[in-house]
């Protein structure tokens, strides 16, 4: 891909943990050789269960984490082993948006400070010029210009992740990472925060990483989607193809369990969750997978192309359509 | 009535109340609380305001009025007339230290006096006192050197005082620096450094007072050995702090507004003094008044040892050192003076500190 802006490379993040009464330690694996890559102007979707590692990898591209091994590299730049000046400019190129509007927003600070914070960082250090952006910001994501003299506690959930948003958009980022925005809003208003985003992104020809749990969500925003499970990107592919024709199963599960409103549908066969661990060896999912064979057991499956942009990682990729 | 229905149009705005004004609103409810701050306020103006106040030089001696009595004040004047304003007789001290008034020698107390002169706030050259009287009056009485002892506590208390607020001041300022680099940073850093402070808290804090305070050369100038004692105090005072500021740090940096703040690219200070160090205003503010009293009687203990302010400047601490003998003590009992003082402040300001902990209690914040 020519235009690509961002590349993920074999990227895996391992956690000690102490745990147990004699406090033995032991690792967690929360993102395993993760490659991807996102194209200018595109949005990428990443969905799976928690504690796939969905946000630590968001948080890898950000470099609010050092992964443990691999390279992420945002237009021919390393990001992880950035320093100084290079990870300031970095840092003003991506932004990121929290899941958590409530504890991403600092109390204290009145809502035209938190959007005024990363102004000084783009140059704009004088007051009334700041002043200025502040409210033009306010505007572009939909709230008040009177608001900026209020503190985050007298706002709803929505409203506060729309400053989340102009708080990201100060530095006029290239790229945005949204980790899971909406799934601490009410439904109702989670449309209008996604909706939103979709404006922004036409707008000012954002390149976005959408991180959700939510599929239908993640359909609504996405060019292409990944799916996450334990770590491991099982499948990858166009969001029309993933929706219309997924072949890991896992996804499949996934797509079964959005709700449709029909009282006839029968209920889906959705394998029982008897573990989420992962196993010693062979394929992550292999435990709950229905379609598990002696293969599945020992031999790790790699991601591989079966057509037009479409990866999965399954040994019976082949066999299912 | 029609007239007094809110029209449809006219909205009401309703502001929520910041934090700050919710913890004044309860501050202001607990009356022990604001008693306590009154009386803070109040010494703290009557030390801003000791030479006005003070009749006398706090060092002025009178030798034959040792250890006099407070002045007694008479309402006739010498033709034996009922006066409205006190008159105060000349006194003289029999060898069997009676005190006994002269008589015919009444003179009225005055206010507005023109005496010594002083700077007013160590600006403005003026000789205007309070009150002042023709005869000595000593309204507290006086000490071993016939120093007027309501002089020496006025003046006293610039320093006893002052030495609280620079002190924690100064530890704060250490504190806050230290325990936020230490938390927010982790790794080595977190490490040297509260070793580092773990070695300070490890030496008992009084004997390392007195090492360094024993390290003062003995003719040093009062004014020196003042700041020399409050750097001592808060260099001992400061670790502590540093390790609860850590604490809070710690647990601070993993809040999401924080990363927010680090995705930005804002820079590791900033982020330290604009995010971590607000999380700790409320236990600063609390600990804060809760340690003043330790600054207090940290100086009168090693003045009252006499390794801290010296004679003949004035500080609560060394005017209380004179009343270590049993003799004093009970012929004598107004030189206890200073010692009430430092009570009064240092209960004061735990009260204050109670106070602001309960009115900053995020439990009772609605």
């Amino acid at each position: 891909m020519a235009s690509e802006l961002l590349l993920v490379d074999n990227v895996s993040k391992f956690f000690t943990v102490a745990g147990g009464r004699w406090g033995e330690r032991h690792t967690v694996r929360a993102v395993e050789e993760v490659s991807l890559s996102i194209a200018r102007g595109e949005t990428l979707g990443l969905v799976g269960e928690s504690g796939s590692g969905k946000s630590t990898l968001a948080r890898i591209i950000l470099n609010l984490i050092q992964p443990t091994s691999g390279k992420v590299v945002f237009d021919g730049q390393q990001v992880s082993s950035a320093k100084g000046e290079a990870l300031r400019n970095l840092r003003r190129r991506m932004q990121i948006v929290f899941q958590d509007p409530y504890g991403s927003l600092n109390p204290r600070m009145t809502v035209g400070r938190i959007i005024a914070e990363g102004l000084p960082l783009r140059g704009m250090t004088d007051s009334a010029k700041q002043a200025e952006e502040v409210q033009r910001l306010l505007a572009l994501v939909g709230l008040d210009a009177s608001y900026q003299n209020r503190y985050p506690h007298e706002f709803s959930g929505g409203q506060r992740q729309r400053i989340g948003i102009a708080r990201a958009l100060a530095v006029k980022p290239e790229f945005l990472a949204a980790d899971e925005p909406v799934s601490a809003l009410d439904v109702s208003v989670q449309a209008q925060v996604l909706n939103l985003l979709l404006d922004l992104q036409q707008q000012l020809g954002l390149t976005m990483l959408f991180v959700a749990h939510d599929l239908a969500v993640v359909r609504h925003m996405s060019d292409r989607v990944a799916v996450m499970y334990l770590g491991r990107i099982v499948e990858l592919a166009e969001s029309s193809t993933i929706y219309t024709s997924p072949r890991h199963p896992y996804t499949r599960t996934l797509l079964e369990a959005i709700p449709v409103p029909d009282p006839d549908r029968k209920l889906p066969d959705i394998p029982p969750v008897e573990t989420t661990s992962r196993p010693a060896e062979g394929c992550p999912f292999q435990p709950r997978c229905p379609l598990a064979i002696d293969r599945c057991r020992k031999e790790m499956p790699q991601l591989a192309e079966w057509g037009c942009g479409h990866f999965t990682a399954c040994h019976r990729a082949g066999e299912t359509t | 009535m029609a007239a007094s229905a809110p029209l449809a149009s006219e909205t009401v705005y309703v502001r929520a109340l910041t934090p700050r004004q919710i913890a004044w609103r309860r501050l202001r409810r607990n009356r022990a609380a604001l008693c306590a701050l009154g009386l803070l306020a109040l010494l703290h103006l009557l030390g801003l305001f000791a030479p006005f106040l003070s009749p006398y030089s706090p060092v002025q001696q009178n030798l034959a009025l040792y250890y006099h009595p407070p002045s007694h004040f008479v309402w006739r004047n010498n033709q034996g007339q009922h006066t409205f304003w006190p008159e105060v007789p000349a006194t003289m001290l029999t060898p069997s230290h009676r005190c006994i008034d002269l008589p015919g020698t009444l003179a009225p107390l005055r206010l507005f006096v023109h005496g010594e002169r002083y700077r007013l706030l160590g600006i403005l050259p003026v000789s205007l006192h309070l009150f002042g009287c023709k005869n000595p009056v000593f309204l507290m009485g006086t000490d071993a050197l016939g120093r007027d002892l309501l002089s020496r506590l006025l003046y006293g208390s610039q320093y006893s005082l002052s030495v609280g607020l620079i002190g924690i001041a100064i530890t704060f300022a250490l504190g806050l620096l230290i325990g936020g680099i230490s938390g927010y940073y982790g790794g080595i850093t977190d490490n040297v450094l509260m070793r580092f402070t773990e070695v300070l808290l490890a030496v008992p804090g009084f004997y390392l007072l007195l090492a360094l305070a024993a390290l003062l050369p003995p003719g040093m100038p009062s004014g020196e050995s003042y700041i020399l004692i409050i750097a001592i105090l808060s260099l001992v005072g400061w670790a502590g702090l540093a390790r609860v500021i850590r604490g809070i740090a710690l647990t601070t940096r993993e809040r999401p507004f924080v990363e927010a703040a680090k995705a930005l690219g804002v820079s590791p200070l900033r982020i330290i003094v604009r995010h971590i160090l607000p999380e700790t205003t409320t236990y600063s503010i609390v600990s804060a008044t809760l340690a003043i009293p330790s600054y207090i009687l940290g100086e009168a203990g090693l003045s009252f040892l006499g390794l801290g302010i010296r004679e003949p400047t004035p500080s609560w601490g060394n005017m209380l050192s004179s009343a270590q003998n049993l003799e004093a003590l009970t012929q004598y009992p107004w030189i206890l003076m200073p010692g009430l003082l430092i009570f009064v402040t240092v209960v004061a300001w735990n009260v204050l500190g109670d106070g602001l902990r309960d009115a900053l209690d995020p439990r009772g914040m609605r």
